[in-house]
């Protein structure tokens, strides 16, 4: 092209990268005339992994308030049907899931009961390893299920990012991928382009390049970062008024997954964290009731303050939710006023039309696997479900054989 | 050399032209742009001075001095440089810090080049060995081996406590063979997954039995070690481990996986190389010479082609570490390990035992924002990085003042294609380059 042609387009055009790697057009965009609520598309869904470090006491989030084996087994943690918060006759919430009672009695929340594995390691980073590997092989794999899902995400075209990691701590292993590159953010402002980026990027965009694949791509992904940058912007500029997160990192780090989710970059995947950063998390073998409490809170406010932000800008539907922790506790607590590692334990789960409420049954507690509860629901049933049914990925290949998914949405 | 034809592609192109020698003439001469090419394949990117006397000496000579004086010259400087070094790490982001300081400084870029090749193809993860010291200890031994055979560098994984620990909890008993370990040995090191059967990974399991990692050393024991007959490719008989290192020795498949990963690492990473490219080379070098075949390749026509410049990616590792080494700025190395791990390339942990996917996997939307956001930072005044890349001091270093032409300065320091507008009307040395690595074409080696 002529010279002084281009000059006239860039001018008044000011965007000539912008005409020839045209960024896709964002959801939000190409949805606004549509219906507010209707089912997403097989390439809209979002799935958002929290990860609760340390071991999760289930029975004093999710508690069997009336159960003679709990109180008996529990003399100073046990909590009583005056203090929980009621979901039935049985089972009640830790009273500082006051949050989580809020949206489980808007229809919101889904707590599946019972989830764990055969032969769980009672080592954290066994447990974990476990958790985040999710291979019933024998053959030890090299990646993560998140990471197997992103290497499926992104044999698809474009340049999106199949998943990412937003948290204080080092990347978990669950993101582990072999064919994908799956980065780790502090916050949405690492995707914040900086003044005067944007411009010499565009800059080189009239080059007449010979055919290069790899600079293309790069000039494709430069033109959507722009794009998804100024998007993101507008949305951290809406959002200074904090829009009713808690302060604490968790919830900031939930805070930050909701803009990028807004600003429709087309990832599919966020994991973050809560309890890990060496603080010791959900690991409370000595004096539970202060620490378990706090972080409790924090769970369900940030949670919460997540799926009101998400439901305001109708992307409630768009996204499901899941906690995981690597075992529960034991029943008994320890002559420490704490509890020691278990088994099976609750994973709660909000958004994407997934069923409210209690789902499955509560684990016994007189039959017992070494003094932690047995598992009812396989964590690769939940796996199954949300990579399968939710993202539309072949779930028994990632997962490397055949788990029937677990019921997390209502029977049609 | 025959004009190389506009849609040739890896495919369609003559191996033997592409792998006979470049030699420079009147239609395909020496440039810069083709001396910065080979600095920053070969070493991560060059200083002025490198450059210019690259320039001036022709690629033989240039590419001679990277792969051997650049070893002459750790001899003075690995001494200074071990005092810095802590004793034990305390941490994976430690060791990357100290290795990321290591590139950024050394004499011998090559080596260091070399020595990351191997921790990509033999990928060991800090968080599996469990003590840094033990991964520092095997960056160190792995940069010993840098110019050596592939099969000397195999022989050296089996004996390396930081191996054995990632991959079999450090016991290998004589009831319970280590598979894990036969297997990344045979299929991820040595010859690729199409080449090795589940029979060969436990016959190799079983003759590698007996070693032990106790207290961070190697231990055989001998009543742990099954001395039965085996029957591993080409060898039978009552197999050890040095039986196993001999059973891939002249396994064709060797110098064919060697050849592939080297092409990928020096000459284009868009796709899987055509076995018609890569056969040749693997060919030419019975027990996988690796430094020979570097040595080809980067004297070759391929190499200094359409088919190979600009045709690779930079990882996270080498788009900073060249910046820095051509800045010949001295870096915080510990953000960096972390800034790095971010964009997805954390240096103590590579994802897999066949390292980082590598080629297109780096760029996505997200991981280019972030991207151009830490080169961004590296080049503010202060903050994070210090302020240690001074464009304007790199320019006097090499007698210039910061107004005389700094575009014409950086364009060619960095080894980007001339054009015109480069730099956005920047003229301070540092706007200047950061303008030119925000250009796609910087994100590419």
């Amino acid at each position: 092209m002529h010279q002084s042609r281009r000059h006239f387009l860039q001018t008044t055009l000011g965007a000539s990268a912008l005409l020839t790697f045209a960024p896709r057009i964002p959801g939000f965009l190409a949805r606004a005339g549509e219906a507010a609520r209707r089912r997403p598309g097989p390439d809209e869904t979002i799935l958002v992994v929290l990860q609760l470090s340390g071991g999760n006491d289930g029975l004093n989030s999710v508690v069997p308030f009336t159960n003679d084996a709990y109180i008996k087994a529990r003399p100073t943690l046990h909590l009583r049907e005056d203090e929980v918060l009621k979901l039935n006759d049985e089972l009640g919430f830790h009273p500082r899931l006051q949050a989580f009672k809020a949206l489980h009695d808007e229809g919101l929340l889904g707590i599946l009961q019972g989830v764990g594995c055969d032969k769980l390691s009672r080592d954290h980073d066994g447990a974990m390893r476990t958790w985040h590997v999710a291979d019933p092989g024998e053959t030890p794999r090299q990646t993560g299920w998140i990471g197997r899902a992103a290497d499926a995400l992104i044999a698809r075209p474009g340049t999106a990012t199949p998943a990412c990691f937003m948290g204080g701590i080092p990347r978990p292993f669950a993101l582990n991928a072999a064919a994908a590159v799956v980065p780790a953010f502090r916050g949405p402002q690492d995707l914040l382009l900086r003044d005067g980026r944007a411009k010499s990027v565009r800059g080189s965009a009239h080059a007449e390049a010979p055919v290069n694949p790899l600079l293309n791509q790069v000039r494709q992904a430069a033109a959507e970062a722009e794009a998804q940058s100024s998007r993101l912007r507008a949305i951290l500029e809406q959002g200074e008024g904090g829009n009713g997160y808690p302060d604490f990192p968790f919830a900031q780090d939930l805070r930050g997954i909701s803009q990028l989710i807004q600003a429709d970059l087309g990832t599919r995947i966020f994991f973050a964290e809560l309890g890990g950063g060496g603080i010791g998390g959900f690991d409370n073998h000595a004096n539970q009731a202060g620490n378990h409490d706090a972080l409790l809170e924090q769970l369900a406010t940030g949670v919460a303050a997540f799926v009101r932000d998400l439901r305001r800008h109708d992307l409630l539907d768009r996204v499901v939710l899941m906690t995981f922790s690597e075992f529960g506790r034991t029943l008994e607590e320890n002559g420490r006023h704490g509890t020691n590692h278990g088994a099976a334990g609750p994973v709660f789960l909000a958004g994407g039309g997934v069923a409210a409420g209690l789902l499955g049954s509560h684990p016994s507690l007189t039959d017992l696997d070494q003094g932690g509860l047995r598992h009812s629901v396989d964590f690769r049933q939940l796996y199954s479900a949300v990579l399968g049914n939710w993202l539309g990925l072949d779930a028994a290949d990632l997962l490397g054989g055949t788990f029937e998914p677990a019921s997390l949405w209502p029977a049609a | 050399m025959p004009a190389p034809d506009a849609n040739l592609t890896l495919a369609t192109v003559d191996p033997e032209w592409a792998w006979a020698p470049f030699e420079p003439d009147a239609d395909h001469p020496w440039t810069p742009a083709l001396a910065a090419h080979l600095l920053r394949r070969a070493g991560f990117g060059a200083t002025w001075t490198e450059l210019q006397q690259a320039v001036a000496d022709g690629p033989e000579e240039t590419a001679g001095r990277l792969m051997v004086d650049g070893y002459h010259a750790t001899e003075s400087f690995n001494p200074q440089f071990d005092e810095l070094e802590p004793a034990s790490p305390g941490s994976g982001t430690a060791v990357s810090a100290w290795w990321l300081r290591r590139m950024i400084e050394t004499p011998d870029p090559f080596g260091e080049r070399m020595t990351l090749f191997w921790h990509a193809s033999l990928a060991i993860r800090a968080d599996r060995v469990g003590d840094p010291g033990l991964l520092a200890g095997r960056v160190r031994s792995l940069r010993g081996l840098a110019r050596s055979t592939f099969v000397d560098v195999l022989e050296e994984q089996l004996k390396d406590p930081a191996v054995l620990q990632a991959l079999g909890e450090g016991e290998n008993r004589r009831a319970r063979p280590n598979t894990e370990l036969a297997r990344a040995f045979l299929e991820d090191f040595a010859l690729g997954p199409e080449s090795v059967t589940q029979d060969e990974v436990r016959e190799a399991a079983r003759a590698m039995t007996g070693w032990f990692v106790v207290r961070g050393r190697l231990r055989f024991i001998e009543r742990e070690h099954d001395d039965g007959d085996k029957q591993l490719f080409d060898e039978a008989g009552p197999l050890d481990r040095v039986g196993v290192v001999r059973s891939v020795l002249f396994h064709p498949a060797m110098t064919r996986w060697l050849a592939r990963r080297l092409f990928q690492a020096f000459v284009s990473d868009v796709d899987e190389p055509p076995a018609l490219l890569t056969d040749p080379l693997a060919n030419a070098c019975l027990q996988g010479g690796a430094t020979l075949l570097v040595w080809r390749i980067l004297q070759s026509n391929l190499f200094y082609s359409p088919l190979a410049l600009q045709q690779r990616m930079k990882s996270p590792v080498e788009l900073v570490v060249g910046l820095a080494r051509s800045l010949e700025g001295i870096l915080p190395t510990e953000p960096l390990a972390q800034d790095l791990a971010n964009l997805g390339q954390d240096l103590a942990n590579p994802p897999t035992l066949r390292g980082w996917p590598g080629g297109r996997a780096w760029i996505t939307d997200a991981t280019m924002a972030a991207r151009l956001n830490l080169l961004h930072e590296l080049l503010q005044p202060d903050g994070r990085y210090k302020g240690r890349l001074d464009p304007a001091r790199t320019m006097e270093r090499h007698g210039r003042s910061p107004s005389d032409d700094p575009v014409g300065f950086f364009t060619e320091l960095l080894g980007l294609p001339a054009e015109p507008d480069l730099a956005g009307g920047a003229t301070s040395p540092r706007e200047v380059v950061a303008r030119l690595v925000a250009r796609p074409e910087f994100q590419l080696a």
